[in-house]
C-alpha cells in the first residue's frame, strides 16, 4: 500500500522549493560574513569553535533526531506498543554518555586545538595503524549513514510531491542545495541550517501530536482499544524484550554519543558554558520529540487498527492524510511537517558530509597524504574528496546492489568500535596502541559478521557483542603488554590534569 | 599548564546517582502482565519509566551544574 498523500503536490512542491532557497540564503549568508573560512581548518569545519547555546544545541539536536525519528518511530510503536517506551530513555543515555568523557575532550580539544575524533585519537596513541584504522570505520560508517539519508530524501520527496517530483529529481535537488551552501558556509553553515530544520520538525511534531488527540482521541481511548483487542501492547517487555531494553540502552547512548559529527561538535563550542547549556536544555528533547512521537504511534492503534507491518509504515502519512481533509489550517501544517521531516534529514546528511569530509582533510590528506599542504588546500581536498563520495552513493541510492547489500547497512556496528579508543584512551594512561587496534579490528569484524548472518545472541546488538570483544580485547592485552615508558609519559603529559 | 579538571566521572555520588537511576529506567521490576494497571489510560509501568527518565534528565542537569567545572577556557581561550 502507497499513501497517497492528500496534500501532496503542488503545495509540496512550493514548500520544498522555499525550504531550498532559504539553506542556500543562509549558505551565502555564512560565506559573506566569513569569506576567509576557507583558509583555515578550524574556521571552515569548527566555525571557528565560536558556535553560541541556542545554534549548538540545535545543530546537537540534528544529529540525533533525524527524518526517521518522525517517520520510522511512530510505526514501530504502533506495533511494540508501549514496549516501545524505551525510545524516550535512550535518548537520554546518549547525554548521560556525554558526561562521562566530553568535560574532557572539551578541555583537550581547546589545549590541543583538536579537529575531529581522529585528531585526539593520533595525538593520545601517536600510532598510525590506530589512526587509519580508525579513519577508515568512521569514513565507512559515515559514508552509509550518508546513503541512508539520500534514500530518504529521495522517498520523502516522491512521497510529498505525490510522485509530481521523482524520486531522482528529489535527490540531485537537495543533495545539491546540500552541497552548495556547506560548501559555501562549512559548519556555519550546516548549525544556521540545523536551527531552521530543528524549529520546522518541532512544528510539525506537535501539530501532528495535537491533531491527532483533537480528532482520534487521546491515550484513554487507546488504551481502552488495546485492553478490548491487544492486551500484550499494554504490557512491560518480557525477560527477552528487557534483554534488548538494556542492550538499546547501552548501543543507542554509546553509538549516538560517539558519532563522529557528534564529537566534532564538543569541539565547535564557543566555551565550556555554552557546551554544559547546550547538554541541559538536550537532556529534555527526549519528552518532546522521541516521546511525542511514541505518544502518536500509540494513538494510531485505535485510530487506524489492524495495519499489517508493510502497511503501518506508512501510519504517518496516514495519520497526517487524515488531519489533511480536517481544514486549511491542518492542510498547510502536514504540507510543513512533511517538509519539516525532509528538512530534518537534510540536516542530518549535512553534519555527516562535513565530518567526513574534514576527516580526509585533517586526518588523512593532510596528515599522511602531503603534510606540508596549506589549511586552504587541505579543507580543498576534503571538499573535493566528500563530493565524489557524494556522486558515487547517489549511484548507489539509485541502482542498490542485488547482493552484498549488507556492507550498506553496517552504521553504528561500526561506530561504536572507536569508543574504547576514545573514552578509554581519556582516563587509562596504560592502555596499550596495540590492543587498541586489535581491539578495534576485531570488534568491527565480528560486528559486521554477526550482522551479516542476523546472529544476535542472548537478543544482544551485534555492534554491542563487539564492542564487548573490543574492550574486553584493549583491558587484557594491556594488562598484559602495558605500555612503554615514554608511551606512559606522553599519555601522563597528554590527559594530565590538575584535580580538585 | 595542566587545565585543573573537576569532572563527573570522578564523583562517586554521580556513579551511585546513574546506577541507581540507569536501573530504574529498565522496566525489570513490573510482572510482565502488569499492563491492566492504568492511570490517565497510561499503563503504570509506563509512567514510572517516564518518571525515572525525567529524574535522570534533572539529575544530568544537576551534574552539569555543580560537578563539571574547568579553567580550559582561562587557559586556552573560549
Amino acid at each position: 500500500m502507497e499513501v497517497e498523500l492528500a496534500f501532496s503536490g503542488w503545495s509540496g512542491i512550493f514548500v520544498l522549493a522555499l525550504y531550498g532557497a532559504l539553506m542556500l540564503g543562509v549558505g551565502v549568508f555564512a560565506y559573506l560574513r566569513n569569506r576567509g573560512m576557507r583558509e583555515s581548518l578550524d574556521e571552515y569545519y569548527l566555525g571557528g569553535r565560536g558556535l553560541g547555546v541556542m545554534v549548538l544545541f540545535f545543530t546537537f539536536f540534528a544529529t540525533q533526531y533525524s527524518g526517521n525519528t518522525v517517520i520510522g518511530y511512530p510505526p514501530t510503536a504502533y506495533r511494540m506498543g508501549y514496549q516501545y517506551l524505551v525510545s524516550v530513555p535512550f535518548f537520554i543515555m546518549i547525554i548521560m554518555v556525554y558526561l562521562f568523557f566530553a568535560p574532557r575532550l572539551y578541555a583537550l580539544g581547546r589545549r590541543f586545538s583538536l579537529l575531529t575524533p581522529v585528531d585526539w585519537i593520533e595525538l593520545r596513541f601517536r600510532s598510525k595503524s590506530v589512526s587509519i584504522l580508525a579513519a577508515i570505520l568512521m569514513l565507512y560508517g559515515l559514508a552509509n549513514y550518508l546513503l541512508e539519508q539520500f534514500v530518504a530524501i529521495g522517498q520523502g520527496v516522491s512521497g510529498l510531491t505525490g510522485g509530481t517530483i521523482p524520486y531522482q529529481v528529489g535527490v540531485i535537488f537537495f543533495i545539491v542545495i546540500m552541497v552548495a551552501y556547506s560548501w559555501l558556509g562549512g559548519m556555519r553553515s550546516v548549525a544556521y541550517t540545523d536551527t531552521i530544520q530543528g524549529i520546522a520538525l518541532l512544528f510539525g511534531v506537535f501539530t501532528l501530536l495535537i491533531g491527532s488527540l483533537y480528532y482520534f482521541g487521546g491515550l484513554p481511548s487507546a488504551a481502552a482499544y488495546m485492553q478490548a483487542n491487544a492486551p500484550e501492547k499494554l504490557n512491560p517487555p518480557d525477560a527477552a524484550g528487557l534483554t534488548r531494553w538494556f542492550s538499546l540502552l547501552v548501543l543507542v547512548g554509546i553509538g549516538a554519543a560517539i558519532y563522529p559529527h557528534a564529537v566534532q561538535r564538543i569541539f565547535s563550542a564557543k566555551s565550556e558554558a555554552t557546551l554544559k547549556r547546550s547538554f541541559i536544555r538536550m537532556a529534555y528533547m527526549p519528552f518532546l520529540t522521541a516521546g511525542v512521537v511514541f505518544m502518536v504511534g500509540i494513538i494510531g492503534i485505535a485510530a487506524f487498527p489492524g495495519l499489517s507491518t508493510a502497511n503501518s509504515e506508512q501510519l504517518v502519512g496516514i495519520m497526517a492524510n487524515a488531519l489533511a481533509n480536517q481544514n486549511t489550517f491542518f492542510y498547510w501544517a502536514m504540507v510543513l511537517l512533511f517538509g519539516g521531516v525532509i528538512a530534518a534529514i537534510v540536516s542530518t546528511a549535512d553534519s555527516v558530509l562535513l565530518t567526513f569530509s574534514s576527516i580526509i582533510s585533517n586526518d588523512l590528506y593532510g596528515r599522511y597524504i602531503k603534510p606540508d599542504a596549506s589549511e586552504y588546500q587541505k579543507v580543498l581536498a576534503g571538499k573535493l574528496v566528500g563530493l565524489a563520495a557524494v556522486a558515487i552513493l547517489i549511484v548507489i541510492a539509485w541502482y542498490p546492489p542485488a547482493t552484498l547489500y549488507q556492507i550498506f547497512v553496517l552504521k553504528f556496528e561500526v561506530l561504536i568500535q572507536v569508543a574504547p579508543a576514545l573514552i578509554l584512551g581519556l582516563y587509562w594512561t596504560r592502555l596499550n596502541a596495540r590492543a587498541v587496534f586489535i581491539g578495534m579490528l576485531a570488534g568491527a569484524v565480528m560486528a559486521g559478521v554477526f550482522t551479516f548472518m542476523g546472529y544476535r545472541p542472548l537478543g544482544i546488538y551485534s555492534g554491542l557483542w563487539g564492542l564487548v570483544l573490543n574492550t574486553g580485547i584493549c583491558v587484557v592485552g594491556t594488562l598484559l603488554a602495558g605500555a612503554g615508558t615514554a608511551e606512559r609519559e606522553h599519555a601522563r603529559e597528554v590527559i594530565g590534569f590538575r584535580y580538585g | 599548564m595542566k587545565p585543573r579538571m573537576s569532572e563527573p566521572v570522578r564523583k562517586r555520588r554521580v556513579w551511585i546517582g546513574f546506577v541507581v537511576l540507569f536501573v530504574l529506567i529498565n522496566p525489570w521490576y513490573f510482572a510482565s502482565d502488569a499492563g491492566s494497571t492504568l492511570v490517565l489510560g497510561i499503563p503504570v509501568w509506563a509512567l514510572t519509566v517516564l518518571g525515572a527518565s525525567l529524574l535522570l534528565s534533572i539529575f544530568i542537569t544537576w551534574t552539569i551544574k555543580t560537578q563539571w567545572q574547568t579553567d580550559s577556557d582561562e587557559l586556552y581561550g573560549g
